[in-house]
């Protein structure tokens, strides 16, 4: 690669490493895992630069990273593809109908912030939820994603962002919530 | 403005994917709708909760710096990992053009069929043998 593509890759590509590690750290739900799935995606970043044309590349290299992720996850854990078997109900999509509506959110602020209080509970029922559905979460809701960018990066729809988006939400309120509940009455 | 789906609207408009017109006319709504307008707000609050608690990792220094070191070392080339991922199924013959690789496959292949071919021949008693 000339010096002039290897300064427009550390221009282009290096300053969004940060996205691409906490894209892959959500998807692995481990920081070691992460590392590696960063270090190889950015191998191939590397790699493919040449073909990359422009255009959005914090897009371009989440979705390397999506893809060497995925690839990972199957190579060196089987069952990470399918969530974590340790709370049954929350990854089954059926369950995400049975979630709280949205008209019993709570009402003010103040509450919401009472709900907000343990970041570390919230991260773990992120992590609970299944990675097709993390991945639309975290990519919209950290990473501000657009619709047709998520669309871009996890290669479905955007019909299938909306909905997976919408289902991870009311999955992570209503786990928030119950977790919330479970708090308020171990006081 | 009527309410085809509150829930879906709310959730366009706080994710900016209403065009300007359509959220012009959802803001309308708000102003005439005190169930949307509740609705609405009580999702912004909620998703403005969520969204400051949930964790945004960093790239740890060590990692970033890894990865430029190996950048200039590997250049152009594949990562170790990546070039044992993506080894070739005939990795002697990765870069031969399309003829020139059915050739070699066909050379290849020459002397193991021809031992087969042998060994049937050697194995197996011809018809006509087997009824004199």
């Amino acid at each position: 690669m000339d010096p002039e593509a290897k300064r427009s890759f550390e221009k282009i590509v290096l300053p969004h490493l940060d996205a691409a590690y906490n894209f892959a750290r959500h998807l692995t739900s481990n920081a070691d895992d992460a590392a590696d799935v960063l270090q190889e995606a950015s191998f191939r970043a590397f790699r493919f630069f040449g073909g990359f044309r422009g255009g959005n590349a914090r897009t371009w290299l989440l979705t390397i990273v999506h893809n060497t992720a995925y690839s990972w996850m199957a190579r060196h854990r089987r069952i990470a593809l399918h969530g974590s078997t340790k709370d049954a109900g929350i990854e089954r999509p059926l369950e995400a109908f049975y979630a709280v509506p949205w008209e019993r959110l709570p009402d003010d602020p103040e509450t919401i912030l009472l709900l907000a209080e343990s970041e570390e509970a919230l991260a773990k029922i992120v992590d609970r939820l299944s990675p097709e559905y993390r991945e639309v979460f975290v990519l919209r809701e950290i990473e501000e994603f657009s619709y047709a960018e998520i669309a871009e990066v996890a290669s479905v729809p955007i019909g299938t962002v909306m909905s997976r988006l919408a289902r991870a939400r009311r999955q992570v309120q209503k786990q928030w919530r119950r977790q919330a509940e479970l708090e308020g009455g171990a006081r | 403005m009527k309410c085809p789906d509150p829930s879906l609207l709310v959730d366009l408009a706080l994710d900016d994917e209403l065009d300007t017109a359509r959220l012009a006319e959802f803001e309308r709504h708000l102003q005439s709708c005190p169930d949307c307008a509740v609705a609405y707000a009580r999702k912004k609050a909620l998703k403005g909760a969520l969204c400051a608690q949930l964790p945004r990792h960093r790239a740890p220094s060590t990692l970033v710096q890894r990865i430029c070191k190996a950048r200039k070392r590997f250049g152009n080339e594949a990562a170790p990992t990546i070039a044992r991922q993506e080894a070739p199924l005939f990795p002697r013959m990765g870069t031969l053009s399309g003829a020139e690789f059915l050739h070699r496959l066909a050379a290849t292949c020459k002397a193991p069929v021809t031992r087969c071919r042998a060994w049937l021949e050697a194995s197996v008693t011809p018809f006509s043998q087997s009824r004199s």
